[in-house]
C-alpha cells in the first residue's frame, strides 16, 4: 500500500478503534459469545455447548449488533470531515480521491475487524480451546457483513448533509434490518398470506438475514437435514424449489456480494464526482 | 518550464444556472505576490478550488505548464493551500496533525520539527488542536500548507483568525516567502490587507460576482479607486480653523471641518505622520478615529469607465 494511503488508513484505524461504540461492541460480543452457548445448552438440557450452538448463538444474537457498529461509525466517515471543516484541506493534498476513499474504508474496516476478532475470536478460544474451522468461517461472514454495512454507511455519509442526518439514516437502516424485516416475524406473515417463495426477496433485501442463512446452509445444514422438510422450514423449501438444494449457497453468496459491492461502488462514484 | 506559475484561461464554473466564475482569465507570475480582492461570495474560493483541481469547470488552468485537471496530484504537490473555513483535526495534537499531513504529502518526518519551529508552536506540540486559540490554529494551518515547502502558496483569508501580533508575524512571513522566490496568492475582503500587499509591490486581482473586474499593480488599483482613508480628529479645546491650517501646512490639502472634527483624507501609512505634525504644531489630538473606504465603494470606483 502506498505510504500516502497508509497515513489515512492509520488515522482512520486509530480514530475508530478509540470509539466508544466499538469498545462497547467488543465487550458485549465477548460476553455474549462466552455466555450464550451455555444458556442455550442449558435450555436444551445439554451438559456442554457444541459448535452448532456457538454458531447459531453468534449469528442470531451477536450479528445484529454488527450493523449497529459499522453503520454509525462509517456514516461519519465523509460527512464528518465536511462538518468539521477538514475535508477541503484533505482534498487539497497531493492524493487522489480514490486513495482517500480507499484509505478511509480500509482503516475503518480494519478497526471493526479487530473488534470482531477480539470480541468473538478470543471468546471462542476460551470456550473451545482449539477453535474449529467453522468458527473462523463465522468470523469471515461477520467480516463480509461488516464490509456490506460499511459500504452502505459510506453511501449514507456521501449523500447526507450533516453528521446527525447521517447517523439518523444509519440507525434507521439498522432498525430496518434487525427489527422491521426480521425473518422470524415476516416469514410468519408472508407464509400465512402468500406463497413462501415471496420470502426469498425479503431475505435478499436484508444482509443481516443473508449472513444468517449463509452460516446456516454452509455450516449447520447437513445433507441429511437438507432432505428433511421439517429442518428446512418454509424458507428452505421455497429456496430448494427455486434454486435446487445445490443452488442455495451460490445464490446467497451472490446476493451478499451484491450487498458488499453495490453500495460501495455507489458511494465511491458519488464521492469522486461530488464537488467540495 | 512555463514562465508563469499559474495561467487561468476563460474559466467558468456553474452551479446549476448560477455562474460562480464567469470567463475569468489571468496569469500569476513566478515569485510574485497577488492579492485577490472581492466581497464575500465573489468567487475567490471557487477560483482557488478550480486551480487545485477540486472542482470541474469550463476553460483551462495550467500550473507551471501542467493541466490542473489532468495532473491534479502534481499540482497539489506544488501548491500549499490554506482554505478559509478549514480546520486541523481537533482530536489530534499539533504535532500529530503535522505528522498526518506530512505522511500524505510524502515529506520527510524531520520537516515536522522544522515546521513546528517555523510556526513557533514547539511548546504546544502535544496540545490537542481543539485546545488551541484561533490564532494558534491558523498558525498550525499555515504550517500544514508549508510542510512540503511548495513553490506556490494560495492563502484564502489567511489573517482572519490572527491577532495583531499574528498579523505582524504574517507580514514577516510573507517577506520571507517572497525572499525565497515563492509565488503567493492571498485572498481577502479587507482593503487593509491590500495595503500590506502594496508594501511588497504586489499585484491585485479584483473579483466581483464571479467576474474578474480589474487587475494590475496594487498601487495602480489604489490610485484609480481613490482608496485613501479618512482620519477624523476631534478638535476638542483647540481652535478648529487654526488646527485645519496646521493640517494643511503638514501637506494634507484634502481636509475640512465637519461637526467639530477635522476630516483629513490620507494614505494608509500617513496617519502617524499627520498626528505627529499636529503634535509638533501644538495640537495634541485627544481623540481620533479612522474611516476605511469599503471594498464595495473601491470596486465601483476601480471598475467605472475612465
Amino acid at each position: 500500500m502506498a505510504p500516502r494511503v497508509l497515513a489515512i488508513v492509520t488515522k482512520e484505524f486509530k480514530d475508530s478503534i478509540r470509539s466508544r461504540w466499538l469498545i462497547s461492541f467488543t465487550v458485549i460480543s465477548f460476553f455474549l459469545v462466552i455466555g450464550l452457548p451455555f444458556v442455550v445448552a442449558y435450555a436444551l438440557g445439554m451438559m456442554a455447548p457444541g459448535i452448532e450452538t456457538l454458531i447459531s448463538g453468534t449469528t442470531q444474537v451477536v450479528f445484529p449488533f454488527l450493523p449497529l457498529i459499522a453503520l454509525p461509525i462509517g456514516s461519519a466517515a465523509i460527512v464528518g470531515e465536511r462538518d468539521r471543516h477538514t475535508m477541503e484541506l484533505l482534498l487539497a493534498q497531493p492524493i487522489s480521491r480514490v486513495n482517500i476513499f480507499v484509505g478511509k474504508f480500509v482503516g475503518i474496516f480494519l478497526a471493526v475487524a479487530t473488534a470482531i476478532l477480539v470480541g468473538m475470536g478470543v471468546a471462542a478460544l476460551i470456550i473451545m480451546e482449539v477453535p474449529t474451522i467453522q468458527y473462523f468461517y463465522v468470523i469471515g461472514i461477520a467480516y463480509v457483513l461488516t464490509a456490506a454495512m460499511l459500504g452502505l454507511a459510506f453511501l449514507i455519509s456521501v449523500v447526507s448533509k450533516d453528521r446527525n442526518m447521517a447517523l439518523g439514516i444509519a440507525l434507521f437502516f439498522w432498525f430496518l434490518f434487525a427489527v422491521l424485516i426480521d425473518m422470524g416475524f415476516l416469514s410468519m406473515i408472508v407464509t400465512m398470506a402468500f406463497d413462501p417463495v415471496y420470502m426469498i426477496p425479503i431475505v435478499v433485501a436484508n444482509p443481516l438475514e443473508l449472513v444468517r442463512q449463509i452460516s446456516t446452509y454452509a455450516l449447520i445444514m447437513t445433507p441429511k437435514m437438507m432432505a428433511n422438510p421439517i429442518s428446512l422450514g418454509q424458507l428452505g423449501l421455497a429456496m430448494v424449489k427455486v434454486f435446487g438444494a445445490s443452488g442455495i449457497l451460490p445464490f446467497l453468496y451472490t446476493s451478499m456480494t451484491a450487498w458488499v459491492l453495490l453500495p460501495l461502488i455507489g458511494s465511491f462514484v458519488l464521492f469522486i464526482r461530488k464537488d467540495v | 518550464m512555463s514562465a508563469q506559475s499559474i495561467e487561468v484561461k476563460h474559466v467558468t464554473k456553474k452551479y446549476g444556472k448560477f455562474k460562480a466564475l464567469d470567463d475569468v482569465t489571468f496569469d500569476v507570475g513566478k515569485g510574485k505576490i497577488y492579492a485577490v480582492l472581492g466581497p464575500n461570495g465573489a468567487g475567490k474560493t471557487t477560483m482557488f478550488r478550480c486551480i487545485l483541481g477540486l472542482l470541474n469547470f469550463e476553460g483551462s488552468i495550467l500550473v507551471d505548464g501542467r493541466d490542473t485537471r489532468k495532473e491534479g496530484k502534481w499540482v497539489r504537490e506544488n501548491i500549499g493551500y490554506l482554505p478559509q473555513h478549514s480546520a486541523p483535526y481537533d482530536d489530534l495534537s499539533v504535532e500529530d496533525n503535522l505528522k498526518f499531513y506530512a505522511g500524505i504529502k510524502g515529506v520527510k518526518p524531520q520537516r515536522v520539527l522544522e515546521t513546528l519551529k517555523d510556526i513557533k508552536l514547539v511548546r504546544f506540540r502535544d496540545r490537542k488542536a481543539r485546545a488551541l486559540s484561533g490564532g494558534m490554529k491558523q498558525r498550525l494551518m499555515l504550517g500544514i500548507s508549508q510542510l512540503s515547502d511548495p513553490p506556490i502558496l494560495i492563502l484564502d483569508e489567511p489573517t482572519s483568525q490572527l491577532d495583531v501580533q499574528g498579523q505582524l508575524r504574517f507580514r514577516e512571513l510573507l517577506g520571507e516567502l517572497l525572499g525565497r522566490g515563492k509565488s503567493v496568492i492571498i485572498s481577502t475582503h479587507l482593503l487593509r490587507e491590500a495595503h500590506e500587499i502594496r508594501l511588497f509591490k504586489g499585484n491585485v486581482l479584483v473579483i466581483n460576482r464571479g467576474k474578474l473586474v480589474g487587475s494590475g499593480l496594487v498601487d495602480d488599483f489604489m490610485n484609480k479607486a481613490d482608496l485613501r482613508e479618512h482620519l477624523l480628529i476631534d478638535v476638542g479645546a483647540y481652535d478648529a480653523q487654526n488646527m485645519l491650517h496646521a493640517v494643511e501646512k503638514a501637506g494634507f490639502k484634502d481636509a475640512e471641518i465637519h461637526k467639530g472634527q477635522i476630516v483629513v483624507a490620507c494614505e494608509h501609512g500617513d496617519k502617524f505622520e499627520l498626528l505627529k505634525a499636529l503634535d509638533v504644531a501644538g495640537f495634541t489630538p485627544t481623540n481620533f478615529r479612522v474611516d476605511e473606504p469599503s471594498l464595495e465603494v473601491a470596486f465601483m470606483k476601480a471598475t467605472e469607465a475612465p
